[in-house]
């Protein structure tokens, strides 16, 4: 079996995706699931960055890619701010212990 | 051969950080699956986006991660799933198959790279994704404004616990001041030992 350096890529992306959304559906610590997400985004750059070779455009790939990184940056802040409040009024990561949140 | 070992270190950087118990461990292990990731897209061709991913996605977001738990404590990891593991793993198995599906006809690596230089394609063929990038990098920073802004200070107990309260002030409680109640209601305030007037 002879692999290319894009599929070892696409490979990699596919492992890592499902890492992701495996931590995503199981963890239940807030900064837990922000880490599981990371795994996931970085799972799906690798996959936009396989499709960039197989399609021979890298550059596309590339502005895709930085407009994921971008997102996904932004994402985490705004997610690390919501843990750090509920932490700093609640006491917990846990994601179980939000149900009882009443607005 | 060398995307082969960047493959599996990033995939055992991102298994480690999965695996162990505390927070901090955790942030390093993500930030090597980060930055092995970025030698992947660099080894790959794409050289400026290896640069943003190993300086945003492996540096900014590792600092917000420490800072994040610096604020709040290394917890180690609590309760028992709330997705069953066996119940999470055949999802997860039937996304990859999804995915699988989708992606399975494509492997024919042209094995060509593309003339286009990222400057055109990024200013001149995606301006949307420049003006959400924009966007994006705003909101960004107004949540981060908002993440390193002090919590408003609790008021002294006895005026909490006392009738000076004002009931449309709402109180912070935070886990390490636990002498701090939360404003009473109104009616019981306005009767003290909890009578209606």
């Amino acid at each position: 079996m002879n692999l290319s350096p894009t599929d070892v890529l696409l490979a990699a992306a596919l492992v890592l995706v499902g890492l992701g959304l495996y931590g995503l559906v199981t963890v239940r610590h807030l900064i837990r699931i922000l880490v599981a997400l990371q795994i996931l985004t970085q799972g799906t750059l690798l996959a936009v960055a396989a499709a960039g070779r197989y399609s021979g455009r890298m550059d596309l790939a590339q502005a895709m890619i930085l407009t994921a990184i971008v997102a996904d940056t932004v994402i985490t802040t705004a997610g690390l701010a919501l843990a750090v409040r509920v932490w700093q009024s609640l006491g917990t990561f846990d994601l179980a212990d939000l149900a009882a949140l009443k607005g | 051969m060398a995307t082969v070992i960047l493959a599996v270190g990033a995939l055992l950087c991102a298994i480690q950080a999965m695996r162990v118990q505390r927070l901090l461990p955790a942030a390093l292990w993500l930030a090597a699956a980060s930055a092995f990731t970025a030698m992947l897209l660099y080894a790959a061709g794409l050289h400026e986006a290896a640069v943003v991913e190993l300086s945003v996605g492996s540096g900014l977001v590792f600092i917000l991660l420490i800072y994040a738990i610096s604020l709040s404590g290394d917890a180690r990891r609590q309760g028992a799933p709330i997705v069953p593991r066996s119940a999470a793993l055949v999802l997860v198995g039937l996304a990859l198959l999804l995915v699988g599906m989708f992606v399975w006809p494509t492997p024919v690596d042209l094995g060509r790279v593309s003339a286009g230089l990222l400057s055109t394609s990024l200013w001149m063929d995606r301006q949307l994704d420049v003006v959400v990038q924009i966007v994006l990098i705003f909101s960004g920073a107004l949540t981060i404004a908002g993440l390193l802004a002090r919590p408003k200070a609790a008021a002294p107990a006895n005026e909490v616990e006392g009738a000076a309260i004002n009931p449309s002030e709402p109180t912070l409680v935070t886990p390490s001041d636990t002498s701090t109640r939360l404003p009473a209601p109104a009616d019981q305030v306005a009767g003290c030992d909890g009578v209606k007037p």
